[in-house]
């Protein structure tokens, strides 16, 4: 083996370019396969330290309005969590649970910014959090304690025991009760606090945590033995089922037996790729990281065998002569693999290096933690297998040519041919080479043209100059009179030249509520987006008025009505003013909007009850498009108030001051709470569309490699014609041919390799790009452009790559050559 | 020690078939110095490499010790290569990736001899061939007396019942070639069967044996003078 290692090392010094290129091409792609390694282990499978997480369920829910196509949500309302096991559930233990919080934490002199997760006491058994002191199970049960992670404990009390002592957050003092030992696979806890939701620090009020339509965080369960994950979702069905949840909803939801929602529990080992809120989008962008890790590694491994297959052939000699002294096949079969096996394993420790410098940067593009356990035993241990499989495999086809080659020839000097099979396999190879080179270009190229696409979509606002932010406690209430103090001291910065309440940006997609709607009583009804909004909101995103004229409501047609005890009935909400769109306006039957102003049509009421909710149209506007490309467009309505809503908008002649007065501003109204990233409008709006841009960039890149090994190959593929073809070329030569006719010579070798990609490549090209644009509902026609352009670009590579020997075979001076 | 009957080898490259030898009977004893000679294309080479086992006859016995290896695949005539057949090639064939010393070496390298030998073998091999101070230097810094040096002492390090030597002179100049036939003399002498392919009258005579081809047939089979 020693011999073989110095052999191996050998070839590799002995040419640094080839070294380079195939060692290059096989770490980049052993890189992108680590790295999906990492989003399998880090992102897909759970946490290992969760017991049997196959029995842990997480309880979803999906509505189903009418006219509506709702996804499943990974949340369930809260109710869930309480209820369930009431309702003989089966069930062993089951907790509520919200994260996302993050608050500051003040102990003495020190103080930190945690994220805090609120928790119901069976959470620690149901996730198999260890404590290192203290109860935790008795800390979430208590309204003033709270649980630290070590790591948080150690900031906050770098003095001594955390045991007892005292934390304030958002105002309130708590105590820590317990302190949850570090989780074993990351070397980190997910949360840094643990607290209950009975804890004044928690958000979420009493009336939204028994409402059966909120979903503000997720009900998880632990299958009781003997049971199975989906008879815990037929009994959260059930319960829904005969609860106030499906009685109190309009006649039409549940119509003929019609479920007006759905819920299931569903395992933690499938919550990534089937759960809801993205689950299919995860899956298929594991599926297309995944699908592109491989193509890259199938690129790879064919550049290496080709360009390795013609260095063995100029090996020949050295193969002859160790064939003469007694070199048996096996034992050159096992040279070849040990070389290749070699180059495999120096690609693989260079492709984890790059893996470790690219991790936070992907994880970052993909929202993912890819430099957890990089370097953990088992995953290093899984890649120097796969680096080792890979190199054994990698070595055969070099053995094989080596094997065939014959002894009395090449020791007469004579080159070596690998025979029409070899030639044929190996064009078969660089035509594979091409047909994936065009198929991940075509596809990024339709990728980013549909992106541009949806990025120029008129959606009826202005988008420019404009700088949301997100305020604490919008949808409890709690802060209500802070948020308008916070607006108040915000209209005095300079550079703030109007602002605007909304529960969300327009566009972003991440709140967004809808009502059915009618004419009035007799008429059919519709659903309509609903928004609550004020009335500087039309200015602030420049939508004009077509009629009517915008006018402050009362506050009692502003008051949100109480929450109506479970099982019963709210009471019937005072008249509102909205705002309609042109399209809701043709949707009521109005000849024009015009005819619409001061008309009171119908809602129905709170997304709780099922009732006649009354809206008087105060003005309409041209129609405008807030939902993301991938959904139909519906008709829009806003509902004005007073109050403050989850969402502040700023208008400015630019970004910068905008930013900096909230910045100036928002710690004085909210000390404790951590002010997130801003986002401009224009951001805002490409919120939804994340998932496909991280996807486009990635095959941006995926395809400049792709076209970068291919290129390597055709070089490769060049100097191999170039050398064997040296005799017909000279020949040629003398008789008279031209430059132009020697260039053709070599390009004869690639334009059939090229014919038979295109044919192979492009329909399925076609198909894959017409699968992602028929997640649209706005679909770019030009966006196919991209297949003829990726075939454009793929010839100009073959071209350029083969330039080269081109020139050398132009070049070549017969004499040489014949006496060779 | 060798015996070919009736042994035949056809060359075919598509509809094209060339008899290369045609029902040749030769027999080599132990300790013979054969020359082989004949014009270009007679099959001098083709003999060489049937009787070195890097080829196999198309019809026809070949007996190697006893054993007739005409149907063997090529696993079974590497093993009976290794140790038993030491090769010198007109274009000397050494690897240029590896050292003098580890170009001899590499003759042992697939051979029964145990490892802690190889050093003492491979410095008594330069040292009789006179290369012993150039050990470290790679092939191409040598002249070309040199190399066929470096070329027979990987031949003989094995210490081979049998030397087949194609063109061995076939690049040198006179002086370095008549230094190669000395030592192949040498060596003969000592015991070692030695066939060789040469184009030399001069060369040839100094054999036992001369065995003259043409057209993949032995015109001649006659001792020396």
């Amino acid at each position: 083996m020693l011999r073989n290692f110095r052999v191996g090392w050998r070839q590799f010094v002995a040419d640094p370019g080839y070294t380079a290129v195939i060692v290059l091409g096989l770490s980049a792609a052993i890189a992108c396969c680590y790295l999906v390694a990492q989003v399998v282990f880090n992102e897909v499978l759970p946490d290992p330290d969760v017991p049997d997480p196959a029995h842990v369920v997480n309880i979803e829910f999906r509505g189903n309005i009418p006219g509506q196509q709702d996804d499943w949500f990974d949340q369930a309302p809260f109710v869930f969590g309480t209820m369930l096991r009431q309702a003989g559930a089966p069930v062993s233990a089951i907790a509520r649970s919200l994260d996302g919080q993050d608050f500051l934490v003040h102990a003495g002199a020190h103080s930190a910014r945690l994220g805090i997760e609120f928790a119901d006491p069976d959470f620690v058994d149901i996730f198999g959090l260890r404590t290192s002191a203290g109860d935790v199970r008795a800390a979430l049960a208590r309204p003033d304690a709270i649980a630290l992670t070590e790591a948080s404990a150690r900031g906050l009390f770098p003095d001594g025991d955390a045991i007892g002592r005292r934390v304030t957050v958002r105002g309130h003092v708590l105590t820590v009760a317990a302190l949850v030992a570090a989780r074993a696979q990351v070397g980190e806890s997910p949360h840094d606090v643990y607290v209950g939701f009975d804890s004044p620090v928690c958000p979420v009020d009493a009336d939204m945590r028994s409402a059966w339509y909120a979903m503000q965080g997720k009900v998880f369960a632990r299958v009781a033995r003997g049971f199975k994950a989906e008879d815990v979702g037929v009994a959260a069905q059930s319960l829904f089922d005969n609860g106030p949840g499906a009685k109190n909803v309009p006649a039409e939801w549940s119509a003929n037996g019609r479920k007006a929602a759905f819920l299931r529990a569903t395992p933690l080992t499938r919550q990534y790729l089937d759960g809801g809120r993205g689950g299919h989008a995860r899956a298929m962008q594991l599926l297309a990281l995944a699908g592109g890790a491989a193509l890259m590694l199938a690129l790879a491994v064919v550049n290496y065998v080709n360009l390795t297959s013609v260095r063995t052939l100029a090996r020949a000699r050295e193969i002859a002569v160790r064939k003469t002294l007694g070199a048996s096949p096996w034992r050159l079969t096992a040279q070849f693999m040990f070389e290749s096996a070699l180059a495999a394993g120096v690609a693989a420790a260079i492709g984890l290096l790059l893996a470790w410098w690219l991790a936070p940067t992907i994880g970052q593009l993909l929202s993912m933690h890819l430099d957890n356990g990089l370097f953990s035993p088992g995953r290093l241990l899984l890649l120097a297998v796969g680096a080792l499989a890979l190199g054994t495999c990698t070595g055969l086809y070099p053995a094989r040519i080596a094997l065939t080659v014959n002894c009395i020839g090449a020791l007469a000097g004579r080159s070596h041919d690998e025979g029409a099979v070899g030639r044929g396999l190996r064009r078969a190879m660089t035509a594979l080479q091409f047909a994936v080179a065009l198929v991940i270009a075509a596809g990024a190229g339709a990728m980013l043209w549909q992106n541009h696409h949806v990025d120029s979509l008129a959606h009826g606002i202005r988008t420019d100059g404009l700088l949301s932010v997100d305020v604490p406690d919008a949808y409890s209430g709690k802060s209500d009179a802070v948020n308008l103090a916070f607006r108040e001291a915000l209209s005095h910065e300079p550079g703030v030249e109007a602002m605007a309440w909304s529960m969300d940006v327009p566009g972003r997609g991440e709140s967004r509520l809808s009502t059915g709607v009618a004419r009035d009583s007799r008429s059919p009804g519709f659903n309509a987006s609903i928004v609550p909004v004020d009335t500087r909101y039309f200015d602030v995103y420049g939508i004009p008025l077509l009629a009517g004229t915008l006018r402050e409501p009362s506050a009692a047609s502003d008051a949100e009505p109480a929450m109506a005890p479970a099982g019963t009935e709210s009471a019937p909400r005072p008249e509102a003013l909205v705002v309609i769109d042109v399209a809701a306006s043709r949707s009521l039957g109005f000849a024009s909007p015009r005819d619409a102003i001061d008309q009171v049509i119908l809602g129905d009421g709170d997304f709780v009850k099922a009732g006649h909710d009354p809206l008087r149209i105060v003005a309409v506007v041209p129609e405008v498009r807030l939902e993301d490309a991938r959904e139909a467009p519906m008709p829009h309505m806003f509902r004005l108030s007073r109050r403050a809503q989850a969402t502040l908008t700023l208008k400015g002649a630019s970004i910068g001051p905008l930013r900096a007065a909230i910045a100036r501003t928002w710690p004085r109204f909210f000390p404790d709470d951590e002010l997130e990233e801003l986002q401009t409008v224009e951001e805002s709006l490409a919120v939804p569309y994340r998932h496909e841009r991280r996807l486009a960039q990635m095959a941006t890149v995926t395809t400049a490699i792709s076209l970068l090994l291919s290129a390597f190959g055709v070089y490769a593929l060049a100097a191999y014609t170039v050398r064997r073809s040296a005799r017909e070329i000279v020949v040629r030569k003398l008789y008279g041919a031209g430059r132009a006719r020697i260039a053709a010579l070599v390009a004869r070798e690639f334009a059939p390799l090229l014919a038979v990609a295109t044919v192979v490549g492009l329909p399925l090209a076609g198909w894959l790009a017409h699968a992602w644009i028929e997640n649209f509902t706005e679909r770019s026609a030009a966006a196919f452009w991209a297949l003829p352009i990726a075939f454009v670009a793929l010839v100009a590579m073959t071209a350029l790559a083969s330039a080269r020997h081109a020139v050398i075979a132009m070049n070549m001076r017969p004499t040489q050559a014949l006496r060779d | 020690m060798l015996k070919l009957r009736q042994l035949s080898k056809l060359h075919r490259s598509g509809d094209i078939e060339t008899t290369a030898l045609d029902r040749i009977d030769l027999d080599i004893e132990a300790g013979e110095y054969l020359a082989v000679t004949g014009p270009s294309g007679c099959g001098k080479s083709t003999l060489l490499g049937i009787l070195g086992l890097l080829d196999a006859p198309t019809a026809g016995e070949y007996w190697f010790d006893g054993a007739n290896v005409a149907g063997w695949n090529e696993a079974r005539l590497a093993h009976l290569r290794r140790g038993r057949i030491g090769f010198v090639f007109q274009s000397f064939n050494l690897i240029d990736d590896l050292s003098v010393a580890e170009n001899i070496e590499l003759a042992l390298e697939y051979g029964d001899v145990p490892a802690r030998e190889h050093r003492a073998r491979v410095d008594e091999a330069m040292a009789r061939l006179g290369i012993a101070h150039r050990a470290t230097h790679r092939p191409s810094r040598l002249s070309g007396g040199q190399q066929q040096r470096v070329a027979i002492a990987r031949a003989i390090v094995s210490r081979p019942a049998l030397l087949l030597a194609d063109e061995p002179t076939g690049n040198l100049d006179s002086a370095h070639g008549d230094e190669v036939m000395r030592i192949l003399r040498e060596l003969n002498a000592e015991g070692t069967t030695l066939v060789m392919v040469t184009h030399s009258p001069a060369h040839a005579a100094q054999a036992a044996r001369t065995l003259r081809l043409l057209d993949g047939r032995v015109l001649v089979d006659a001792l020396a003078a």
